[in-house]
């Protein structure tokens, strides 16, 4: 089973033209995501699973689905590396920001 | 093309395509006519030239290339509210959803015409059934749009027609992706729970009051279109007032209710076109000073609009089973009428469009013989091809007809700041009812003897 993601406190987003900008306050950092990276934060912020996400953006990027497997890990490994999304360990209580 | 409109005791000229309108009274009309009689002979000198003009405004070609207005993607039949005067009635249409690698292959495509043709927007409109039922259809839709288009250097454009009835989760992300959200949303409990149930016991005003105040605290441009009822039609003022207490409207746009059997089995009735149209007007005045537009679909005076809906726009409609049309009414409704709106498919790979298909609708929209002589015939549109002058309808006006007549007729007289006169003009039935039913407004036609 796939750990489950949350935000990390206090990181919020907006609906950019061309993508979308996250925004870290703890770090003061604003991150601009451009397609396809865009479409996977909106999926994995609105709790999608992520077999359906792996699906979902192998359409949007028209790639295959082990192309979209990748970049959507790849995307999840930097944003985690960046501070904007963290692991929720299992028996964790699952705050509100759980994606 | 020139128009005389009677208005009590003066005639409003109107010239759509020369864009030039006048109030006159009736020595001025007459003069304009050709019969000099003690009228300012400067003022109409500068009429008569209009007379002798070529017009401002030329349509679009009836042949040339492809420019579609927008994208329209009907990503299901199916609903989930129980309208009591449905005119889709899921029931009778496929089951079929959009096919999510269809309407991927359709944006691309659409991107890459518009990016040839230079055009600058890629408008991609949601229809249903109710859209947001096949919910993966407008996720994969927003976001390939909004990639293409920030390939090809376009804007985006995203229209959602929508019953509002979903999620918490769902309405945050219409408001924040959509531009424009068209919620059908017919008032307070009294009259949503009762026009727009969930099911024969379950009321869905709860979850669409919730989905408006969403969308009102979110950037989208928020219309809420209102269903109009013989019933609710005298509460037209007090529900524009509440709309935009309660919620963040930008237009309201009230329609009245369109016949279907479901409608008069529930024992509905068409508003009186007098009423709904003094209605109408009165509860536009009343917002005028709250920054909120009070709409109705066939009124566009400003400028000369050849059609009242997609069709002659060369608007390209994708239905599940991969048919391109211009309309989003469902196939049968057109055939039943003659009509064909068909105007291409997609098949695999390909995006076949019938040009001569698209030439047609074009010229569709064009000499309908209800509306030969009517004054709103360019604001209008002649209203909606499938429904109201549809092949062989009847030349006489109908109640669309009577409320369009006075609806434009006071939209003219307030961009000619005569707010007075349209006061006294909703005060008068005799001199309504003389607008409502006049059966040619052309210049040509008003006889000396009526002017004199």
């Amino acid at each position: 089973m796939t750990a489950r993601l949350v935000l990390t406190d206090d990181v919020s987003w907006c609906v950019e033209s061309g993508g979308i900008r996250v925004f870290n306050p703890q770090q003061r950092t604003s991150h601009f995501l451009a397609y396809p990276r865009a479409a996977v934060w909106d999926l994995i912020s609105r709790n999608t699973p992520r077999e359906k996400c792996f699906r979902l953006i192998s359409l949007i990027a028209r790639c295959t689905e082990d192309q979209a497997h990748r970049l959507v890990e790849d995307a999840i490994q930097e944003w985690i590396r960046a501070g904007l999304l963290k692991r929720l360990d299992h028996g964790q209580h699952l705050d509100p920001h759980a994606v | 093309m020139f128009f005389a409109v009677p208005i009590l005791n003066q005639w409003l000229f109107h010239a759509p395509l020369h864009g030039t309108t006048a109030l006159l009274n009736t020595s001025a009309l007459a003069a304009l006519r050709g019969k000099p009689g003690g009228a300012d002979a400067d003022s109409i000198a500068q009429l008569a030239s209009v007379l002798r003009s070529d017009p401002e405004y030329a349509s679009e070609s009836e042949k040339g290339s492809l420019k579609p207005k927008f994208l329209g993607l009907i990503t299901t039949r199916s609903c989930n509210l129980r309208c009591v005067y449905c005119g889709f009635d899921a029931s009778r249409c496929s089951s079929q959803s959009l096919d999510l690698d269809m309407a991927v292959r359709m944006i691309d495509w659409l991107a890459a015409v518009l990016k040839e043709s230079s055009a600058k927007t890629l408008n991609v409109h949601f229809f249903g059934g109710e859209p947001t039922v096949h919910w993966d259809a407008i996720e994969v839709a927003i976001h390939r749009t909004r990639m293409i288009a920030a390939e090809l250097g376009l804007n985006p454009h995203f229209e959602i027609s929508t019953n509002g009835l979903f999620d918490e989760a769902s309405a945050l992300f219409i408001g924040d992706y959509f531009d424009t959200v068209v919620l059908s949303f017919d008032g307070p409990a009294d009259l949503q729970d009762r026009y727009r149930p969930k099911s024969r016991n379950a009321g869905s005003f709860e979850t669409v009051d919730r989905t408006a105040s969403i969308l009102s605290d979110s950037p989208t441009e928020l219309c809420m279109r209102v269903c109009v009822t013989q019933e609710s039609v005298r509460r037209l003022t007090e529900l524009a007032g509440w709309f935009c207490d309660r919620y963040r409207p930008s237009v309201i746009n009230f329609e009245p209710l369109q016949v279907t059997p479901y409608s008069e089995e529930a024992g509905l009735t068409v508003p009186d076109p007098y009423e709904f149209g003094v209605a109408f007007l009165c509860a536009r005045r009343q917002l005028r000073n709250r920054g909120v537009s009070v709409v109705y679909s066939a009124d566009h005076v400003d400028s000369p609009s050849i059609s009242f809906c997609p069709v002659g726009y060369d608007t390209l409609i994708l239905s599940p089973d991969g048919r391109l049309s211009s309309c989003y009414l469902p196939e049968q409704d057109w055939i039943q009428r003659g009509l064909d709106l068909n105007v291409g498919r997609i098949d695999g790979e390909r995006v076949e469009i019938d040009m001569a298909s698209i030439h047609r609708l074009r010229r569709l929209v064009h000499e309908k013989p209800r509306c030969r002589n009517c004054f709103c015939q360019w604001s209008c549109g002649g209203g909606c091809h499938v429904n109201h002058t549809y092949p062989g309808c009847e030349p006489e006006y109908s109640a669309f007809c009577i409320q369009t007549r006075i609806i434009n007729a006071c939209s003219i007289l307030e961009s000619l700041h005569e707010d007075r006169l349209m006061e006294e003009l909703l005060n008068n039935p005799s001199g309504l009812r003389d607008l409502g039913s006049r059966a040619s407004d052309r210049l040509e036609d008003v006889t000396i003897a009526n002017v004199l």
